[in-house]
C-alpha cells in the first residue's frame, strides 16, 4: 500500500480539523468571533464520519500502516537516523478513535451552547479543537516519536484549556500543576523513546513488534517498560501521579468532559496498549501495572465517595475507572481494557455534561452538593441522562458499563486472591459514589442545600447531546453482543481487536509475509454467571449503602464532616501532603541552587577572586607611598643586586 | 537540513595575502558557518528594528554593526590568528553596548563579562600559539591555517593544548560552572544587546568546539567525552534548576540559555550524525527563540521599567498579541514537539544516547523535563489578576517576525 | 698605596657621600647637590682611568657628563624653584603625588 492508496477518510481525519483551526484562527476570529464554532463543528462532523468509515474498513479486515515522509534525517549507514511521519489504522486505534470522534463531537456541540457569550469564546473553540486534533493524531501515530509529539501537544492543549479563565488564580495554579505533573511523566516517555531508538534502531511500532518476536535479547527492555509505565501513570492519572486530575476541574466543563472521557487521560492506557508487546516481554511488569491499577481504582473510589463538588466526584471516579483499565491491561486482557475505555468514554462524558448542566442552571462555573438537591423534577432531561449514565457506570445489567466491567472483574476473578477482592470492592465503591451523587443531587431537597429552587432545565442544545451520550452508554454493551457480527460468533468489538493484535497491516514493505501474533488477549471473556452475579450484587450493595446514608438518613453527609476523618479524606489519606512536601523540596532545591549556590557561593567565589586581585593590588600599592626617597632606596637596592650579579 | 561536518567540505574559500609569520586573511564557509551568519544577520536586523524608537546616539548603531561584522568574521575565519582577532573583537562592541546602554548595574556587568570571557580566551590564545609554534618547530613552516595544522606535531603536550582550547570555548558557551558571567551580562544589557549576546555570541563557543577542537583532536575529544559531556548534561539540569528560582525575567531566560546550550554541547560531543545535526540545529533555533523571548521582555521593560515576575499579571487581557507571542516563544523554548526547540533537542539527545555514555542522555532528559521554569513567565505575567502598574497593551512592532521565525520547521 | 687606589678611595667616598645625601636628605636642593657630587665622583674616576688606559674616548664621555650635569642643574633648579613657589615646598617628603 502506498500513500496514494490511503483512503480519503484517513486524510480527512487530519485535513478537516487542521483547516477548521486555520480558518477559524485567521478568518473567523477576526471577522465574526462569535461564529468560530461553525467551521469547527463542521470539521467534527467530517471527523466522525471518517472515523466510522475507517472503523468499517478495519472491521472488514483492511488495516493499514503507511509512512508518508521522513524528517530530521541525519547520517548514513545501515541505520540512518530519521523520524517517520505516518498513519496507522488498526483495531485498537480505530476502536478508541471512533469513540473519541463521536463523543468529542457531541461535547463540541454542547460546548457551543455552554460557552456562548464568554469573552474568550473563539479562543476556547480553537484550543478545544486543537486538543481534539492532538488526540486523533496520537491514536493514529505509527511510531513512538510521532506519538510523543502528539502526547505533548495534548498536554499543552489541556494546559491552555484548564487555565482558560486565566484571571482566576486557582485555574492558573491547576493548569500549572497539571502541566508539571505531565512533564514529570513526559520524562518517562522521552527517555523510553530515546532508549527504544538506541536499542531497536527503529521507533516504528510494528517493526519493534517484529524484532521482539524474533527472539533476540534486549537488555534495556525493562528500563523501557518501566519508563512507559511511568509515563502512562502520569497521563492516565494513576497512583502515585494521579493528583493533578481532580484539580484540573478548573477549566470550563466541556474541557473536563473531553479530557476525562475522550482525549487526555485515555492516552496513557492507549500508550500501554500500543506498547503492550514490549511490556509483556518484561518479567513482572504486567503484574506491577495490574497492582497499580487495582490500588488506584480502590483508592480513588473510596475518596470519590467523600467529595462534595460534583465535578470532583466524577474526577476521582475517572481515576478509579482508569485504574480498572490498567488492571485489566496488567492481567493481559487488552481487549477488555480497550472495551472499558470506550464504554467509559460515553458514560463519563454524559455525567460530566450533566454536572455542567446543573452548574449552568445555577449560573455558576461549578456546583457542589451544598448547592443543589431534588433536581429530578425541575431538570427532567438532565435527570434522565444522569440516571442512565450512572446505571451504566455502576455496572447494572444490561447497561454498557456492566459488560465492560464484567470483563475486567472476570479477569480479576480468574487471577484470584487480593486482586479479585479489590475488583469486587471497586464495583461496590463505584456504585456507592455514583448513587450517593444521584440521591443527593436529584432526590429530595435537604435543608442544607440552599440554592436548589433556582434550578431550571437546560436549553435543548445542552440537553440533547447529553442524552445522546447517555444512550450511547446504555447501548455500548451491544458492541460486545454477537448478534451484530458478520456471520460468525465474534462481536464487532472483538473483531476489531483481533484484527488489531493478530493481523498484519498493509503498507509496510518490511513486513510482507511476516504474520505473527502479538501478546495480550484481544477477545473478551465469555459471560461468567458467577462473576456477573457477584459483581451485580456488589453494585447493589454499594447502591443500598448510598441509599441508607443519603435517603434514609438525609443529614448524614453533613454530620460526619469537620473532624479528623474529613481531613484524612481531603488529603487523600496523606498522599497530597507527601506530594506537597516533595514539590516543596524540589523548589527548595531550585531556590538553593539558583540563589544561594549559584549566586552567593559560586559567583561570590568568582567575584571574590576579582576582589582578591584588587585587594592584593591595594596591598602592593600601599608600599608605594609616593616618597622620592623610598624610590631611591629601591633604586639603590636594585642596582646593588645587579652590580653584585655582574661583578661576581 | 543535513549539515555535513568535516574540514574538507568548505564550499567557499577566500585566500588573502600572506603576512608575517604565515598569518593570512583566509576565509572559508560551510553550511554551519552560513547558517550562523544568516542568524547573525537576521538577529542584527531584528535588533536594529527593535531599537528603532530608542533615543540613542549614533555610536549605538555603530556598535551593533561592528559586532555583526566581528561575529561574521569569527564564523568565516579559517586562519587561527584571524579567528582569534575576530573572537576578541566581538568583545569590544558588546562591552560598550552593555556598559553604556545597559540598566542600573551595567558597568559592573560589562566589566565582569569582559574580564571573564577574556580570561577564558587567554587560554585559547596560548593553545593556538602552542599549536602553531609546534607546527613550525616540526615542519619549519609558519602557518595558522586550520586545514594545514596538525595536532600530531604537538606530541605529548596535545592534551594541554586541547584543554586550553576547550576552556576558552567553554567559558563562551557557557558550560556550567563557568557560566556566572552570563546572567549578569544578560540582565544588564539592553534588550537588543541580550538578543545578540544570547542569539549569536554564545554560539561562538560551540562553533569553535565543532570547527577547531573536534577536527584537530578527534581522539582526545573522544576521551574527554565523559568530562565535557558530563558538564554539558550538568548544565542542562543545573541551568533549569537555577532558572526555576529566578524572579527576574531576563535572568530566568539567561539561565535557560545555559541549559539549552548544554544540549548543543551534548549533541556535538556525541559526534553521531544525529547528535551533530541536532546540536547545530539547536544552535540556530536557540538563537531564534531566545532572541524572541529577550525582545518580548525588552518590550515589557521599556514600558513598565520592571522585569520582575511578580510585577506583571493579567497581561493576556490587556495585551493579547503580546501574550500570544510570549506563550509561543516559551513553548518553543521548552522544546514542545512541533515547534523548533524540539527537533534539535531530540536529535541531540538521541545522538548522546548512541554515544558510549548513554547516561548523559538520561541526565539530559531530566534537563528537558525540568525545564518547566520557562513556563512560569507565561503563566505568571500573562494570567492572573491584572496588576495596577501593568502596561497597557504594548504594541510590539517587531515581535511578530521574531516569534514567527521561532516556529521554523 | 698607589695613585689608583687613592683615586678609587676618594671617588668612592665622594660617590657614597653623594648617594647618601640623595637618599637621606629630603631637601630638594641638597638632593640635587648630592647628584652633582655623584657625577663629579664619576668624572674624576673617568679622568684617572683615561690616563691609566690611555683612552681619549673616556675624556669625551667626561665632557658629555659635564654637559649633562649642567643641563641637569638648570632643569633641576628650575623645577625646585617652581615647586617651592607654586607647590607644597622644596621638600621631597611633601611631594607624594605618586602615591599608589
Amino acid at each position: 500500500m502506498t500513500p496514494s492508496q490511503v483512503p480519503l477518510a484517513a486524510w480527512l481525519l487530519f485535513a478537516a480539523p487542521v483547516s477548521a483551526i486555520l480558518f477559524g484562527f485567521f478568518v473567523m476570529r477576526r471577522w465574526k468571533p462569535e461564529l468560530t464554532h461553525v467551521p469547527i463543528l463542521l470539521s467534527c462532523a467530517v471527523v466522525t464520519a471518517s472515523a466510522f468509515a475507517l472503523c468499517a474498513q478495519v472491521l472488514s479486515g483492511h488495516m493499514f500502516d503507511v509512512n508518508f515522509f521522513r524528517w530530521a534525517e541525519a547520517g548514513t549507514g545501515p541505520f540512518p537516523f530519521g523520524v517517520d511521519f505516518g498513519l496507522r489504522v488498526d483495531g485498537p486505534g480505530v476502536a478508541v478513535l471512533t469513540m473519541v470522534a463521536f463523543v468529542g463531537s457531541l461535547i463540541h456541540v454542547y460546548a457551543a451552547a455552554y460557552m456562548k457569550g464568554d469573552p474568550g469564546f473563539s479562543r476556547f473553540f480553537l484550543v478545544f479543537h486543537l486538543f481534539f486534533l492532538a488526540m486523533i493524531g496520537l491514536l493514529t501515530s505509527n511510531n513512538f516519536v510521532q506519538l510523543y509529539l502528539f502526547w505533548e501537544l495534548v498536554g499543552v492543549a489541556s494546559y491552555l484549556l484548564v487555565g482558560f479563565w486565566y484571571h482566576k488564580e486557582s485555574a492558573r495554579a491547576a493548569a500549572l500543576k497539571a502541566f508539571m505533573t505531565n512533564r514529570v511523566g513526559d520524562f518517562g516517555l522521552l527517555l523510553a523513546v530515546l532508549v527504544i531508538g538506541y536499542q531497536f534502531n527503529v521507533t516504528h511500532f510494528h517493526l519493534i513488534y517484529l524484532k521482539l518476536i524474533s527472539g533476540a535479547k534486549f537488555e534495556l527492555l525493562p528500563l523501557i517498560g518501566v519508563c512507559l509505565v511511568w509515563a502512562a501513570c502520569a497521563k492516565s492519572a494513576q497512583f502515585p501521579l494521579y493528583f493533578w486530575l481532580p484539580d484540573a476541574m478548573e477549566g470550563p466543563t466541556p474541557t473536563s468532559a473531553l479530557m476525562h472521557a475522550a482525549t487526555m487521560v485515555t492516552a496513557g492506557v492507549f500508550l500501554l496498549v500500543r506498547s503492550w508487546p514490549l511490556i509483556a516481554a518484561v518479567e513482572g511488569l504486567p503484574h506491577l501495572i495490574a497492582w497499580i491499577g487495582a490500588f488506584t481504582a480502590l483508592f480513588a473510589a473510596v475518596i470519590a465517595g467523600s467529595k462534595k463538588d460534583l465535578k470532583r466526584i466524577l474526577a476521582y471516579s475517572t481515576v478509579s475507572h482508569l485504574g480498572l483499565m490498567m488492571m485489566a491491561l496488567g492481567l493481559g486482557q487488552v481487549g477488555a481494557s480497550v472495551f472499558h475505555l470506550v464504554v467509559h468514554g460515553f458514560f463519563k462524558a454524559a455525567l460530566f455534561l450533566c454536572a455542567g448542566n446543573i452548574a449552568h442552571a445555577l449560573h455558576q462555573s461549578t456546583a457542589n452538593v451544598d448547592d443543589v438537591g431534588g433536581l429530578s423534577s425541575s431538570m427532567r432531561l438532565t435527570y434522565l441522562s444522569f440516571l442512565l449514565a450512572a446505571l451504566s457506570l455502576a455496572g447494572v445489567p444490561p447497561f454498557g458499563g456492566f459488560w465492560s466491567k464484567d470483563a475486567i472483574l472476570d479477569a480479576a476473578w480468574h487471577h484470584g486472591g487480593a486482586m479479585a477482592v479489590m475488583g469486587m470492592l471497586v464495583a461496590a465503591g463505584s456504585a456507592f459514589y455514583i448513587f450517593r451523587m444521584l440521591f443527593l443531587v436529584f432526590y429530595g431537597a435537604r435543608p442544607e442545600q440552599k440554592r436548589a429552587p433556582h434550578a431550571h432545565e437546560a436549553e435543548p442544545m445542552l440537553g440533547v447531546p447529553v442524552l445522546f451520550l447517555a444512550l450511547g452508554a446504555v447501548c455500548a454493551g451491544l458492541l460486545k453482543a454477537p448478534l451484530l457480527a458478520f456471520a460468525e460468533l465474534k462481536s464487532p468489538f472483538e473483531r476489531l481487536m483481533v484484527f488489531g493484535l493478530r493481523g498484519l497491516p498493509a503498507g509496510l514493505p518490511e513486513l510482507q509475509g511476516m504474520a505473527f501474533d502479538l501478546p495480550g488477549q484481544p477477545t473478551l471473556p465469555h459471560l461468567n454467571m458467577t462473576v456477573a452475579l457477584i459483581g451485580t450484587a456488589m453494585a447493589a450493595l454499594g447502591a443500598f449503602a448510598a441509599w441508607r446514608l443519603t435517603m434514609s438518613d438525609p443529614g448524614f453527609d453533613w454530620r460526619w464532616r469537620g473532624g479528623r476523618l474529613e481531613r484524612a479524606f481531603e488529603s487523600d489519606f496523606g498522599w497530597k501532603i507527601v506530594v506537597g512536601r516533595l514539590v516543596a523540596g524540589v523548589s527548595w532545591c531550585a531556590r538553593f541552587s539558583g540563589r544561594v549556590l549559584d549566586k552567593a557561593w559560586w559567583d561570590g567565589l568568582i567575584e571574590g577572586s576579582a576582589d582578591a586581585a584588587r585587594g592584593a593590588g591595594g596591598l602592593l600599592a600601599s608600599t608605594a607611598r609616593g616618597r622620592v626617597n623610598d624610590y631611591l632606596w629601591w633604586l639603590v637596592a636594585g642596582s646593588a643586586i645587579l652590580m653584585g650579579r655582574v661583578l661576581r | 537540513m543535513l549539515i555535513q561536518h568535516g574540514a574538507g567540505l568548505a564550499t567557499v574559500v577566500e585566500e588573502g595575502p600572506r603576512l608575517a609569520f604565515g598569518v593570512s586573511y583566509a576565509l572559508s564557509a560551510d553550511a554551519l558557518s552560513l547558517g550562523l551568519i544568516a542568524l547573525t544577520a537576521f538577529l542584527n536586523l531584528v535588533c536594529v528594528a527593535a531599537s528603532w524608537e530608542l533615543d540613542v546616539p549614533p555610536a549605538y548603531w555603530a556598535c551593533f554593526l561592528a559586532l555583526a561584522s566581528a561575529l561574521t568574521g569569527v564564523f568565516l575565519a579559517r586562519d587561527l590568528f584571524l579567528f582569534y582577532v575576530f573572537w576578541e573583537a566581538t568583545l569590544i562592541p558588546m562591552f560598550f553596548i552593555i556598559g553604556l546602554w545597559g540598566s542600573s548595574n551595567r558597568l559592573h556587568a560589562a566589566l565582569k563579562f569582559f574580564l571573564f570571557t577574556f580570561a577564558g580566551s587567554v587560554f585559547m590564545l596560548l593553545a593556538i600559539l602552542a599549536l602553531v609554534s609546534a607546527h613550525h618547530r616540526v615542519t619549519g613552516v609558519w602557518t595558522w591555517d586550520l586545514a594545514a595544522l596538525d595536532a600530531k606535531t604537538l606530541g605529548a603536550s596535545a592534551k594541554w593544548v586541547f584543554w586550553g582550547l576547550v576552556l576558552g570555548f567553554a567559558v563562551k558557551i557557557p558550560v556550567a560552572p563557568l557560566h556566572t558571567w552570563l546572567p549578569d551580562a544578560h540582565t544588564e544589557a539592553p534588550a537588543a544587546g541580550s538578543v545578540m549576546l544570547a542569539g549569536v555570541m554564545l554560539k561562538m563557543g560551540v562553533y569553535g568546539l565543532l570547527k577547531i577542537a573536534l577536527p584537530l583532536f578527534p581522539d582526545l575529544a573522544w576521551d574527554a567525552l565523559p568530562v565535557i559531556g558530563g558538564l554539558a548534561a550538568f548544565s542542562t539540569v543545573y541551568g533549569a534548576l537555577c532558572a526555576m528560582a529566578q524572579t527576574d525575567l531576563k535572568r530566568m531566560i539567561a539561565y535557560s540559555s545555559v541549559a539549552h546550550l548544554g544540549f548543543c554541547v551534548l549533541g556535538v560531543m556525541s559526534r553521531t550524525a544525529q547528535g551533530l545535526t541536532g546540536g547545530t540545529l539547536q544552535l540556530v533555533n536557540h538563537g531564534l527563540t531566545t532572541g524572541a523571548l529577550f525582545l518580548l521582555v525588552g518590550f515589557l521593560y521599556e514600558r513598565a521599567h520592571k522585569r520582575g515576575l511578580s510585577d506583571f499579571g493579567g497581561l493576556a487581557g490587556r495585551a493579547p498579541y503580546f501574550a500570544f507571542f510570549f506563550g509561543f516563544a516559551t513553548l518553543a523554548s521548552i522544546g514542545l514537539p512541533g515547534l523548533n526547540g524540539f527537533v534539535g533537542e531530540f536529535m541531540a539527545l538521541s545522538g548522546a544516547m548512541s554515544a558510549p555514555y548513554p547516561i548523559l542522555a538520561v541526565v539530559g532528559c531530566v534537563g528537558v523535563t525540568s525545564r518547566r521554569p520557562t513556563r512560569c513567565p507565561r503563566s505568571r505575567p500573562c494570567s492572573g489578576r491584572p496588576r495596577a502598574r501593568a502596561p497597557s497593551a504594548p504594541r510590539s512592532p517587531t515581535s511578530p517576525p521574531a516569534s514567527a521565525a521561532s516556529c521554523g520547521l | 698605596m698607589s695613585l689608583t687606589a687613592v683615586v678609587w678611595l676618594a671617588t668612592g667616598a665622594l660617590f657614597a657621600i653623594g648617594l647618601a645625601v640623595v637618599v637621606f636628605r629630603r631637601q630638594l636642593l641638597a638632593m640635587l647637590l648630592g647628584l652633582e657630587l655623584m657625577l663629579a665622583a664619576v668624572n674624576v674616576s673617568l679622568v684617572h682611568h683615561a690616563g691609566l688606559f690611555d683612552d681619549a674616548e673616556a675624556l669625551a664621555v667626561v665632557a658629555l657628563v659635564i654637559a649633562v650635569a649642567a643641563a641637569e642643574a638648570v632643569v633641576g633648579l628650575a623645577l625646585i624653584l617652581r615647586v617651592r613657589r607654586g607647590g607644597p615646598g622644596a621638600d621631597a617628603g611633601l611631594l607624594t603625588e605618586l602615591r599608589g
